[in-house]
């Protein structure tokens, strides 16, 4: 129970959760050392690593809609995390706070902080252009850019001058085939993306992810768009990447969140409702609006 | 139901009378919608093919190599002056009207603000609606007069550059504002920053809007006459690239003034520029669709 790698706190404070100690917190949510839930986790606890995202009493929203409210959750390095919940509830929002992306917007706040590595992402250390690059994000609908497969590959690679000119093409190589798509587009890398099938196109965003070599991934519904079978040749490469990255994804499909994600975060109507294992989430769901979201009644 | 749908023979052969009428019917409609077609595109390539024709058979009859490498002597001679100096002007507009152009477009559709968008927008509308002689007259009373500059190529890339600035203003936001949402957010979610972004993923889509944006305005440019005769004045010599006191030659000079000539030879040439004309807004066309081309390799087919 401890070892599970998010963290939540439902809005009353009434964290169910062992696992939820944030350290140099104690102060600010005196509720989450109730004597109930030290003593339930922590003798069990292996050494718990630092968090490497993490929301405290986060409240954002764009003018004057707040999207979600008080959110506190926490992912621990080199694990998968799905965060599910009905159209509409702050998935997105919440997973584009962690890179900055809803800075972009102009209408948007938020209270509360929200960390990568224990800073505040806002913070300015790193700054957004290198928060982005080692927090990388991979969308909804596959957009390569408009220019040669293996441009795409090196784009951000060249934009943070990672590698030297004579390397581009050894580094495209190298995250194409972790991709496995190199057999696919060897013979043509010098063409356009846009005549690859849409899963292709999608490994392709996740190769010019990855070639940045970043600590985090952002997945926002990555295989929403794509058919059964080449969903699960990128749910297999997501397992791949743990334990070196840590993995974050907005997924509808539950069966996905169960297949892949160690951890799930359930969030309704801008509320973090529940975390924990996925398996429990899934299975044993503890609040009501989990167990309707679960069993298919809402959402 | 009725006597006819309970025997089938009458029926049918009803039913095909029916069919028939509306079958008729149907090519009718279409017969005529085509016709209007055909009407319409006549209407349009008609005029191009006669004055294309008109204009050919009237200056290819004197033709000779010589009319295009003699400059201007008095009413006769050749056209190379003239030639070299639209082919200078146009050259000029592009990089002047170019730089603004492209620039103000990118300002607009990347960085403004509400206010000093609606501002520089409302302006360029204002300027383009500027009927171009008028715009000549204030840069001879300015430039040439004021400022001392005479007829010069300076005055008259200024002047007319101001006067096509607008469409390439125009063509460059609109183009950047139709690239897809999707490249801005996956440039920026890999941390380029956002002037990279706009150099090396968003202004790629957008560059045949932006170049056809320029190539219609260094067509204008190269049709242009009133402007020009109020700033470039008239040169029977090469031009010298000096941006004042150089007055220079330039074929729609040669088309408009040397045909209220009264001399045989000046129609000539009158009708000769106003080919080449033809030929250069051709050329342009042809080059605009080339680089569309030549751009579009890995554009999504998708937008
Ligand atoms: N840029 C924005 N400006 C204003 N409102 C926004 C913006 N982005 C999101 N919202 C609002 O925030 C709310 C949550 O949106 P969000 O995209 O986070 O939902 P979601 O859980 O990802 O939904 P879905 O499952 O449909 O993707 C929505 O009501 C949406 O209208
Ligand atoms: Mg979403």
């Amino acid at each position: 129970m401890t070892h599970s790698l998010a963290a939540a706190r439902t809005d009353g404070g009434n964290s169910r959760r062992a696992g939820a100690q944030i350290p140099g917190s104690r102060s600010r949510h005196p509720d989450l050392l109730s004597p109930a839930s030290t003593r339930a986790g922590v003798a069990a606890a292996p050494p718990a690593l630092p968090p490497v995202l993490k929301t405290r009493d986060a409240t954002m929203g764009f003018g004057l809609k707040t999207v979600l409210s008080s959110v506190t959750l926490e992912f621990r390095r080199g694990t998968i995390n799905a965060i599910i919940g009905p159209t509409g509830c702050g998935k997105s929002t919440l997973l584009r706070a962690f890179n900055r992306m809803n800075d972009r917007s102009p209408t948007f706040w938020r209270r509360g902080s929200v960390e990568f590595e224990g800073c505040d992402v806002s913070a300015g250390t790193p700054d957004p252009l290198e928060l982005r690059r080692r927090v990388g994000m991979v969308f909804q609908r596959p957009n390569p850019f408009p220019m040669s497969i293996r441009d795409n590959v090196v784009a951000g690679v060249r934009a943070h001058r990672l590698a030297p000119r004579r390397e581009l093409a050894a580094v495209a190589e190298r995250h194409l085939r972790q991709v496995g798509l190199w057999d696919a587009v060897a013979d043509r890398l010098d063409d356009s993306p846009f005549r690859l099938s849409g899963g292709q196109q999608q490994l392709l965003c996740l190769a010019r992810a990855l070639a940045v070599e970043p600590d985090v991934l952002l997945l926002d519904e990555p295989t929403s768009s794509l058919d059964p079978a080449t969903t699960e040749i990128v749910e297999a490469l997501l397992r791949t990447l743990t334990p070196r990255l840590t993995l974050v994804l907005v997924t509808h499909n539950l069966a996905q969140a169960g297949r892949v994600a160690g951890t799930t975060a359930f969030l309704y109507d801008g509320r973090l409702v529940e975390a924990g294992e996925t398996r429990q989430i899934l299975a044993a769901p503890r609040e009501p609006e989990t167990v309707s979201y679960v069993t298919g009644r809402i959402g | 139901m009725t006597a006819a749908a309970l025997t089938p023979g009458a029926g049918a052969r009803r039913d095909g009378a029916a069919r028939a009428r509306l079958r008729f019917r149907r090519r009718a409609a279409d017969a005529a919608l085509w016709s209007a077609c055909a009407a319409a595109l006549a209407l349009v390539v008609a005029p191009v093919v006669w004055i294309v024709a008109d204009v050919a058979s009237r200056s290819l009859v004197h033709w000779h190599w010589s009319l295009l490498t003699r400059t201007t002597v008095g009413q006769g001679g050749g056209l190379a002056n003239a030639i070299v100096g639209t082919l200078v002007i146009v050259a000029g507009v592009a990089v002047v009207a170019g730089t603004a152009g492209i620039g103000g477009g990118i300002y607009l559709a990347e960085y403004a603000s509400e206010r000093g968008g609606s501002l520089l927008r409302g302006a360029s509308e204002v300027l383009a609606g500027v009927p171009s002689i008028v715009l000549g007259y204030l840069g001879y009373i300015t430039l040439v007069v004021a400022l001392h500059w005479q007829f010069s190529l300076g005055a008259a890339l200024i002047v007319l550059s101001l006067m096509v600035v607008p469409y390439v203003v125009k063509a460059t936001e609109v183009a950047l504002r139709q690239v897809p949402a999707s490249y801005r957010e996956g440039a920026a979610a890999l941390g380029m920053r956002s002037g990279y972004a706009l150099r090396k993923v968003v202004i790629r889509p957008a560059l045949p809007g932006i170049a056809t944006g320029l190539i219609v305005a260094m067509a204008i440019a190269l049709g242009e006459t009133a402007p020009l005769l109020y700033t470039a004045g008239w040169s029977d010599h090469f031009p010298t690239l000096h941006l004042t006191h150089s007055p220079l030659g330039y074929l729609t000079y040669v088309t408009y003034v040397f045909y209220n000539e009264p001399y045989a030879s000046s129609h000539q040439l009158s009708h000769l520029a106003a080919l080449l004309l033809i030929v250069l807004v051709l050329i342009l066309i042809v080059a605009s669709r080339l680089l569309v081309a030549a751009t579009q390799r890995h554009a999504a087919d998708r937008t």
